[in-house]
């Protein structure tokens, strides 16, 4: 009876969120006049907003069931992940939160591609970005949607509403954000993303507080029984050994400035001097949540080693248990509903800039011209890509898990030389930027279709972008300097 | 020196630092399966390669350490010029490689003896988490919210850009 009590309070909190989204769809649907506002936000986010959009779209469904599943399963090693992404909010807003603002405003933009078409002169570049922004897109895409049921199929099963099947709970995870996306496009993204980060903030130090209570000996007792087990997986490399922590600390430091999610969301704000202000409110968004990754983690391996909770079968159970069994029910489906939220950010974030290199950069790079409708064909494709993600996760685990687990590194080592670099750099040429988004989708996609595993366990997207950014930098130093376009260049220099 | 030959230089660096740890190496690091819980992991041959991997891991780090102030400094760089903000991005990278350097040193001397505990917790894992974590961030949220207006975007900017968007959006003269 209290258990049915606990899960129906979870499944409350975690339908008001549903709804709320709903409510921020039909409200933004409004304020969607044109294929600017769809996909650019008008260019007119506010601080707060941009702030925490940028924080809680990298914080997806792999940070709230991924990163604690990492932390149970590794000890401390992808606590690396963790430090690198603040530093990297730095790197990209040092990189680029002025350059890719003014491009935007000097040559309006709608996607990454266009603006990435612009900089080089080149079609190719856009055919190849919009083509590495698609394959990362269905990939994450699949990953969030199939987390967002997997945790709904969780929750509904212990209450009155009892199993229901996987495919019903992707169909409703689908459905719901399909429906804010397509109706209200990147408003509604970003207005969500406001809502989502703050309840994930609020969320996480909550969760951290309650962690020393819910287990015996607090923080402490958590270290010792650690120690006890394994000194090294409480160590600062995990089990994981220093080289494949360091190569995770190279993808997610350097990889937050070739995240589309995040650079776009860099053309959207208001005015060009609100990132001083934008970024630290996204690090610190960051930093507070990134308490949940942490301290759920390692005290799920602590109530498991001192036999207090069953082993777990899946490392990715780790959150879910530990908020179902551990945690006040209140705070549990406060936590549920920030764990869907951060879910649904990236993944609305994702179904936009998948529409937008359908709809735009892949016909106008083969045809030279965009589609007719261009709005209406944007709401189309955002529907398309939801559905194709949705049919990946149900049907092709092994791809789904493919494309997911290498989508960071995907964006990353195609786009952090091209965009990050190539945005600072007069030098910096066509040629270079195609060979190099090439060479990272072949190394990346070589190395995970092949099963190539890579000694010490170095990610494999960090070697990805190793190569790319060392091809990026060493061809264009070898080639004759590009003619930009006078306004390009007159650009650079400010 | 160019700052983009450095960056080549830091890059090629990195891959033959990479290639050296890497050639003839089958130690796969990633850690056992635990003898009871078998969706956990202990670090089983890890602990013990440690020593031979320290100086590797250092300079790995270093290296990319390197690259990040470098990344940094083509962000705020003017016509290949680096000017007044030199100084504070060098003085984040002796910060960044102290805090590095003291992670790996303590990690070091905690392979010989029992570990040397702060809050419950080993050492290098505490300067991981209040050292690289917090400090580094902070300090360059400082610098770039209070040199934004001296030298990441000046009035003498703002100006040169109003002007490429007057000229940008000025209709071309007929002529015919």
């Amino acid at each position: 009876m209290i258990e049915v009590s606990r899960s129906s309070v979870i499944l409350g909190f975690v339908l008001a969120y549903l709804a709320l989204c709903v409510v921020v769809g039909l409200w933004a649907l409004r304020r969607t006049h044109s294929t600017r506002d769809f996909f650019m936000a008008g260019r007119d986010l506010g601080i707060m907003v941009t702030g925490l959009a940028v924080f809680s779209s990298t914080m997806s469904g792999f940070g709230f069931v991924g990163g604690p599943g990492l932390v149970y399963r590794m000890g401390m090693s992808s606590v690396w992940m963790v430090i690198a992404i603040p530093i990297g909010y730095c790197l990209t807003f040092f990189l680029l939160a002025k350059r890719i603002r003014l491009f935007a405003e000097l040559r309006e933009p709608i996607s990454l591609p266009d603006a990435i078409s612009a900089r080089y002169k080149s079609q190719m570049s856009r055919l190849l970005a919009a083509l590495a922004i698609l394959l990362g897109v269905f990939g994450y895409l699949a990953t969030q949607i199939l987390a967002m049921a997997t945790v709904l199929k969780d929750i509904l099963g212990s209450t009155a509403v009892g199993l229901i099947s996987l495919e019903a709970c992707v169909a409703i995870s689908c459905a719901v954000l399909v429906f804010y996306c397509v109706t209200g496009g990147i408003i509604a993204s970003v207005y969500t993303d406001l809502v989502q980060g703050l309840v994930m903030m609020v969320a996480a130090v909550l969760v951290f507080l309650a962690t020393g209570s819910a287990v015996a000996g607090g923080w402490g007792g958590i270290a010792s029984t650690l120690l006890e087990d394994d000194p090294a997986a409480i160590g600062p490399w995990g089990t994981l050994g220093a080289f494949g922590c360091l190569s995770w600390y190279f993808l997610f430091t350097l990889g937050v400035a070739g995240q589309p999610h995040v650079v776009t969301k860099l053309m959207m704000n208001r005015r060009v001097g609100d990132a001083k202000y934008i970024l630290p409110v996204s690090i610190l968004g960051f930093a507070v949540s990134g308490l949940l990754w942490i301290s759920i983690g390692l005290a799920m391996r602590t109530l498991v080693l001192r036999g207090v909770h069953p082993t777990l079968a899946r490392a990715d159970a780790a959150a879910s248990q530990f908020l179902q069994h551990y945690v006040d029910p209140l705070l549990a489906g406060l936590v549920f509903a920030a764990l869907f939220a951060a879910i649904m950010s990236t993944a609305d974030g994702f179904l936009n800039i998948g529409a937008a290199a359908v709809v735009r950069d892949i016909p106008q790079a083969l045809r030279g011209r965009c589609v007719v409708r261009e709005l209406l064909w944007a709401r189309l494709a955002t529907l398309v890509i939801a559905v194709v993600a949705s049919v990946f996760a149900l049907y092709s685990d092994d791809l789904v898990a493919l494309l997911g687990a290498f989508g960071w590194g995907t964006f990353a080592a195609a786009l952090v030389p091209t965009v990050a670099i190539g945005f600072n750099w007069k030098r910096a040429t066509a040629l270079a930027a195609n060979v190099a988004m090439l060479s990272s989708l072949a190394l990346n996609f070589s190395l995970k279709l092949l099963n190539i595993q890579i000694p010490y366990g170095i990610d494999g997207g960090a070697l990805s972008l190793l190569v790319s950014l060392t091809l990026f930098v060493g061809i264009s130093l070898g080639s004759r300097p590009p003619d930009l376009d006078p306004d390009i260049d007159a650009l650079m220099d400010v | 020196m160019k700052l983009s030959w450095i960056l080549l230089g830091a890059l090629v660096t990195m891959c033959l630092i990479l290639g050296f740890i890497l050639v003839g190496e089958t130690h796969y690091g990633r850690g056992i399966e635990h003898a009871e819980n078998p969706a956990m992991q202990q670090s089983g041959t890890i602990s013990q390669s440690y020593p031979s991997g320290l100086w590797s891991a250092w300079l790995l780090g270093s290296v990319e350490i390197l690259l990040f102030l470098l990344c940094l400094g083509l962000g705020t760089q003017k016509g290949g010029r680096l000017g007044r903000i030199k100084v504070p991005l060098l003085v984040a990278g002796l910060l960044y490689l102290t805090i590095y350097s003291l992670l790996l040193v303590l990690s070091g001397a905690a392979v010989d003896q029992a570990p040397l505990l702060v809050f419950s917790f080993p050492a290098p894992s505490v300067v991981m988490m209040l050292g690289l974590w917090p400090v580094i961030p902070l300090y360059l949220v400082l610098l770039y919210y209070l040199k934004f207006d001296s030298w990441i975007l000046t009035p003498d900017d703002r100006r040169k850009f109003q002007r490429l968007l007057e000229i940008q959006r000025t209709p071309p003269e007929d002529t015919s």
